[in-house]
């Protein structure tokens, strides 16, 4: 396909999965979904342990170059 | 993590009782678990390496695998994104292609330099691309505290970066659904012929002009101190071979490149220095009229093999 040719899906893929947390953490704060996430967090309490290790896993193993710096604000 | 405790403190809409509360040493344990797993899927040979999304990633990955080079790897290539074509297959199963795109030979010197298991030849190419300073941001984030740290935790190498890999996992899924490769229709073949004659008479015109008094002052400069710094390594007994790469011809035929070489020959004579230019009696074809297509740099780099090992034996 010709857009293939304009396009750089690899580069999409990336930037998919680095903003995937952050979409989920939005996504969660939702009104429809806000319920839902405090039954589960008062059910689950250690699930958001969980989240937040494999968020700082992913950060200390998918790390940028020293010089590189992004700042995101929530 | 601070930041994100206090943040949660002040929110007006926190959740009630400790629900909400951010634990330390529990995250610090699901981290360690994380981490852990990850090693171990890439030590299982679960994981495969990617060879890194762009440019400046496949140069750091490049790089970062030349230090955790099998011991028997100890013929180094160094160079430009010219030296990048000649595929490692057919340099050797002793070379390793140290050379990176968008960088001169100073990026993989430095390295080589500062690395403490030294190859036995150092091979370096001898382009207009010599001029290009050391990479100090490469180089630096390969010897530094996370440097030290890498050669003993695998999961730490960008190449096992889970992006990387799930982003070279995504691509392969794509070519697979593509299928295999399809005839390129005469339209296609003629429109790229096109494209590429272009690309030839372009790098033709931009060579054929002598080189200006500034650059060539800059290349001599260059020249120079790579001299000195490769004297230092001949010294400590590795056996430094000098090559050139051929492009198109129009672009071989300007005055620009003869004109460096000249420059190249003043700096280093041939009786003083290991040479190895490319046969004359061979038509070379390239991809852009720079960068050497693959089966002018496989027979290429088969030819550098054979010309490093007769050289080394002396």
């Amino acid at each position: 396909m010709k857009w293939r040719f304009y396009i750089n899906t690899n580069f999409l893929a990336a930037t998919a999965l680095y903003s995937t947390p952050v979409i989920l953490l939005h996504l969660l704060h939702l009104p429809a979904l806000e319920s839902f996430r405090k039954r589960w967090m008062a059910s689950y309490p250690w699930s958001q342990d969980i989240v937040y290790g494999l968020m700082l896993c992913a950060l200390v193993i998918n790390r940028g170059s020293s010089s590189e710096f992004i700042y995101f604000q929530f | 993590m601070s930041s994100s405790t206090s943040s949660s403190k002040d929110a007006p809409s926190s959740d009630n009782g400790n629900a909400n509360q951010v634990r330390p040493w529990s995250i610090l344990l699901f981290f360690l678990l994380a981490l852990a797993a990850w090693e171990g899927a890439i030590r299982a040979g679960l994981v495969p390496a990617s060879h890194g999304i762009h440019q400046r990633e496949d140069n750091l990955i490049r790089a970062e695998s030349y230090l955790k080079r099998p011991e028997g790897a100890d013929q180094v290539y160094l160079g430009s994104s010219l030296t990048v074509r000649l595929p490692t297959t057919d340099l050797g199963t002793r070379a390793f292609n140290l050379a990176f795109a968008g960088e001169g030979v100073f990026t993989g010197l430095a390295i080589v330099e500062r690395d403490l298991r030294k190859p036995r030849t150092i091979c370096v190419e001898m382009g207009h691309t010599l001029i290009r300073p050391e990479s100090d941001e490469l180089v630096a984030s390969l010897f530094g505290p996370e440097g030290v740290v890498r050669q003993y935790l695998s999961c730490m190498e960008r190449r096992y970066q889970p992006v990387s890999v799930l982003t070279a996992a995504y691509s392969r899924y794509r070519d697979s659904l593509a299928g295999p490769a399809k005839p390129v229709s005469p339209k296609t073949q003629a429109m790229r012929d096109a494209r590429l004659a272009k690309a030839v008479a372009a790098a033709g015109e931009r060579y054929k002009a002598p080189l200006d008094e500034k650059r060539g002052t800059a290349i001599k400069a260059a020249a120079l101190s790579l001299r000195e710094r490769l004297k230092i390594l001949r010294t400590a007994g590795n056996c430094v071979v000098l090559y050139r790469l051929p492009s198109s011809e129009p672009a071989d035929a300007g005055h620009f490149h003869q004109d460096v070489q000249r420059i190249y020959d003043e700096v280093f004579p041939q009786a003083e220095w290991f040479w190895v230019m490319p046969p004359k009696d061979q038509a070379w074809t390239t991809s852009d009229g720079e960068h050497l297509d693959e089966p002018s740099a496989k027979r290429m780099a088969a030819f550098l093999q054979e010309s490093a090992q007769a050289l080394e034996s002396r």
